[in-house]
């Protein structure tokens, strides 16, 4: 069964573009991996998924539908730098807001909502920590929230935004534990990576990008095909150069 | 009894300034509010002498359209000019109030308003107009101002979840379907009715004071966003409070001594923390280490 | 009296040249606030120089000029200092803080000019010009003291333009050059708080934002280096400000300062629509320059392209024709437009590409097919959608670009379709 299909998926954030005719489909049930270079647009695909960029080409379908259609079977992990953590907020408060995608205005949240966001916290071994204040939490503190909070969505579809960067050891074991987890109940879940040598240990799929795809498969496939190929890394700067200056020259047309 | 009436409508609007500045500042946009209340006065001004009176509603259809028209002046700028957002805020808060000063200039004579009643208010002429709604009697402006404030509750307390998560993390809140930009939109919609309001009563000044002297105190003071909210609201009231003590003790404009108020215990907050921190500085970076022993392994 | 006659009144030519010195000495120090994102900082200043005029008002109980100044320059700067000593607090953030400023020195303003008003103190109502400006009521002696803060102005950002400029760019630089980084800041602010005193005079403290930010930013959409920036945006200050003075003048009951502030707000969106590098006017031409450009070198290619397959070098009209409409009808027109630029020739009753002509074909075929290649060989694309990249790319690489690519490619003689790859001239 296909979770994700990508059909030449090109994204452009003011003069630069990010993404450029991708094209692939991800199959449910694995563990997927995003892999590329900086400024590969690996996060721009993701924000994609979740319908978070507009696309300026092309389209995406979360089973076989819109993503505005399927929000609820969908649960999205931003990148941890995005937000103020200096917030007046728990711990607590921010698994909680995993479960705000059902309630409407006004409901306030209710008991099982209550027990999901706890469960969340067990989860990734933050449940002693649930009322501490998210300006007293470390890196991988913080990042094990978001995950908790990714969790306590109960989706089928995560999307994590690079749930391994820059993280302690402990929070490393649980995020993988977590992932073996989500796959042990097939689910499917999308990870933006940035290390390509661990890819072959951990996840089923990858996808290869710079820019452009520069393949998607099943691991052993696309990492011999990366290594023959050579694709990964300096030939292709050529084409995100070119890329800028043509963007550059359309938007200038378009926007000015 | 007009010293109630006065401290009343004061403490009304004082409340719902707090509620709605304690979003604004932890949204990062309390500038956004200041340029509204500037900018919405040509709109007012403009209300005025089309109906020729004060009604609430062509003022507020006025002052709504001026802030539309300032919004998209300043999306334009920032988006098709690419002028920073500062910049954009002040060119546009600034032209805009030229632009309601000269209005009430030219035609003053048939404007119940003059330029420096704009600016800081004509608090102690509030219980000179009374009106009487169910058979209860009170100043005109205290029924305006107590309409916004169960307004403004009643917003924050439908929307206090979503208020919550959009200002925390906006990209999760449209990944769920909450949209950032709407929200946004919602609470500078309200910040401008209040400006409305507020700008015939208490004057410019003192909108912005209020939006943010409350609001900034209590970020100082609390941790958690309810008591940050409860917080704001008991600095709002000893604002007005002490503002009302020192304008009857020294007398001079009430509006002024509350802003005096508003923003001076922000910075007695902010000194008295330095004092307080210096000595104990050394240890805050251990808070979070700390956190990580205690880090559980998975189950 | 004419207009002609109010306008050339001694008095009013004071107000005039004495505004738009004003003006131009803002619009200099507003392009370095604009450029350092400190925009709203000239906000918070010119609102907080109103209790330092009150204070000086009740020590001296008149309203000397140079009094009157020191008190605004001493409360400006305490402003500053206060949002410096603010920025200790981390969790206080920028917007909070200016408005904290903001709020305590106007209140504090507010309350002493009302205070000064109640106790019917002699004079003190003057003092409220200095909230919205009265700038036709400006004196010789202010005019005079205005000047001279102007030429301190003017004098040093001409001194230290290199250093201001790099350090508006990027402090860390600067630092890292080993520029005085403490006494330039130091410097910047001065500037800053001069500016804003005598624009108080001008504008009003409520307003002399406007006069900082407007200039800056009808100016940066009009030019695109610096200097030109400074210079054009005290022209246009200058101009806006003696116009609202003019216009305040003929029309009864209108305050000076706002007006000044409406003309400079007209002229910038003036700018802004119809002027502007990035106007709307501009991009519908430079857009249509573009396109013209790209069909002339799509003919010219479906020309080279017909030639290479036949072999043959020339053809009748009527052959022309068709080739031409079989892509597209305006390709005439292009056509046209070609044989006019002599690149396409009529010779001998046949038609032909001229040398030139045939030239430029070759560079635009030779991108094409590099573009093919490299799109096949390193990005992996399937061969079908080769070609509509190659496409795109082919009318908008710089040459430097497809140097490159071609010695990255190993200087290859065909393309994937099996093609020749046309050689440089």
């Amino acid at each position: 069964m296909i979770a994700i299909e990508c059909r030449d998926v090109t994204v452009q954030y003011g003069h630069r573009v990010a993404l450029w005719g991708v094209t692939c489909q991800l199959p449910a049930g694995r563990l997927i991996a995003i892999v590329g270079p900086n400024g590969a647009g690996k996060s721009t695909l993701l924000r994609a998924m979740v319908g978070l960029v507009r696309l300026s080409r092309g389209e995406i379908r979360l089973f076989g539908q819109a993503p505005e259609k399927v929000r609820r079977r969908v649960s999205y992990m931003p990148q941890r730098e995005t937000v103020d953590w200096d917030f007046p907020l728990t711990v607590f408060d921010v698994v909680l807001m995993g479960c705000y995608g059902e309630l409407r205005l006004g409901a306030r949240p209710r008991r099982e909502h209550y027990e999901r966001a706890q469960r969340a916290l067990e989860l990734v071994g933050m449940e002693h920590h649930a009322q501490r204040l998210l300006s007293e939490l470390s890196g991988g503190q913080q990042q094990r929230v978001f995950l908790a909070r990714a969790l306590a969505q109960q989706a089928e579809l995560y999307l994590m935004d690079e749930p391994l960067a820059g993280v302690d050891a402990a929070t490393e074991q649980v995020v993988l534990h977590v992932l073996e987890e989500l796959r042990r109940q097939g689910k499917t879940v999308v990870v933006v990576h940035h290390d390509l040598s661990t890819i072959a240990e951990r996840f089923d799929w990858v996808v290869l990008l710079n820019l452009r795809l520069v393949a998607c498969g099943a691991v052993p496939e696309v990492l011999t095909m990366a290594n023959l190929h050579g694709a990964y890394g300096g030939r292709l700067q050529m084409l995100s150069d070119v890329a800028q200056v043509l963007e550059q020259r359309r938007q200038r047309l378009r926007h000015g | 009894m007009d010293v109630v009436w006065t401290l009343a409508t004061a403490v009304t609007l004082a409340l719902a300034c707090a509620l709605l500045g304690s979003f604004l500042a932890l949204r990062r946009t309390l500038l956004l509010g200041d340029a509204l209340s500037h900018a919405v006065l040509p709109g007012v001004v403009l209300a005025f002498l089309w109906s020729g009176s004060r009604e609430l509603l062509p003022m507020l259809l006025g002052a709504g359209a001026a802030a539309l028209m300032a919004t998209l002046l300043l999306e334009l700028l920032q988006w098709r000019f690419r002028v920073h957002p500062d910049a954009a805020l002040g060119a546009v808060l600034a032209t805009f109030f030229a632009a309601g000063i000269f209005l009430l200039s030219r035609f003053a004579g048939q404007v119940d308003l003059d330029a420096e009643c704009v600016l800081y208010g004509e608090l102690a002429y509030v219980p000179l107009e009374l009106v009487s709604v169910m058979g209860v009697e009170a100043p005109r402006g205290l029924w305006t101002s107590a309409v916004l404030l169960a307004g403004v509750g009643l917003f924050v307390w439908l929307a206090y979840k979503e208020l919550a998560l959009v200002s925390f993390d906006p990209t999760f809140a449209a990944s769920i379907g909450r949209s950032p930009r709407r929200w946004s939109l919602a609470l500078m919609g309200l910040t401008a009715a209040v400006t409305v309001v507020a700008l015939e009563l208490v004057g410019a000044i003192l909108v912005v004071a209020l939006l943010v002297g409350p609001a900034a105190g209590a970020r100082l003071l609390t941790r958690r966003l309810p008591q940050m909210l409860l917080v704001s609201a008991l600095l709002a009231l000893s604002s007005v409070g002490v503002g009302y003590g020192l304008a009857w003790a020294f007398d001079g404009a009430l509006a002024g001594w509350i802003a005096v108020v508003a923003g001076g215990h922000v910075v007695v907050l902010v000194l008295l923390r330095r004092l307080r921190k210096a000595p104990a500085s050394a240890q805050e970076p251990f808070a979070a280490e700390q956190g990580d022993d205690h880090a559980q392994q998975p189950r | 009296m004419s207009w002609l006659e109010t306008l050339s009144h001694p008095l009013v030519l004071i107000a005039l040249g004495g505004n738009a010195l004003i003006a131009a000495v803002l619009a200099l120090v507003g392009c370095l606030v604009v450029l350092r994102r400190e925009a709203f900082v000239g906000d918070v200043l010119g609102h907080s120089v109103l209790p330092g005029i009150a204070l000086a008002f009740v020590l001296v109980q008149s309203e000397q000029p140079g009094v009157i100044l020191a008190g605004a320059l001493g409360a400006a700067a305490a402003a500053m200092l206060l949002l410096a000593a603010l920025r200790a607090e981390p969790r206080l953030r920028e917007d909070a803080r200016l408005g904290v400023v903001l709020s305590l020195f106007f209140g504090v303003g507010i309350v002493l000019l009302t205070v000064l008003q109640r106790h019917g103190i002699a004079h003190s109502g003057s003092l409220w010009r200095f909230l919205f400006g009265q700038a036709a009521g400006i004196t010789p002696a202010e005019l005079g003291m205005a000047a001279a803060i102007g030429a301190v102005v003017v004098a040093a950002i001409v001194l230290f333009w290199r250093e201001l400029q790099v350090m508006s760019f990027d402090a860390e630089f600067a630092q890292l050059v080993g520029l005085p980084i403490g006494w330039l800041e130091l410097l910047y602010r001065a500037l800053v708080l001069m500016a804003v005193v005598v624009g108080v005079y001008s504008v009003g403290a409520v307003l002399v934002s406007a006069m900082l930010i407007l200039p800056a930013i009808a100016a940066r959409a009009l030019v695109r280096r610096l200097p030109s920036m400074l210079l054009g945006a005290a022209v246009l200050a200058a101009m806006s400000a003696a116009l609202g003075v003019g216009l305040s003048g003929l029309v009864a009951g209108v305050p000076t300062g706002p007006t000044i502030v409406l003309v400079m707000g007209a002229v910038t969106a003036l700018v802004m629509l119809a002027g502007a590098r990035q106007s709307v006017l501009m991009r519908v031409l430079q857009r249509g320059r573009l396109v013209w450009q790209q069909r002339q070198e799509d003919v010219l290619k479906l020309l080279y392209k017909r030639l290479e397959s036949s072999g043959q070098p020339e053809w009748s009209g009527g052959e022309l024709l068709r080739t031409l409409l079989s892509w597209r009808w305006s390709a005439v027109l292009v056509a046209l437009w070609l044989a006019l630029q002599g690149k396409l020739r009529y010779r001998a009753r046949r038609w032909e590409l001229s040398p030139n002509g045939v030239r430029q074909a070759r560079q635009i075929v030779r991108r094409h097919r590099l573009w093919e290649l490299y799109l096949e060989r390193y990005v992996g694309l399937p061969p079908e959608q080769l070609h509509n990249d190659a496409e795109m790319l082919e009318h908008l690489l710089p040459p430097e670009m497809t140097a490159e690519l071609e010695r990255l490619l190993g200087y290859p003689t065909h393309d994937p379709h099996g093609r020749p790859i046309p050689p440089e001239d």
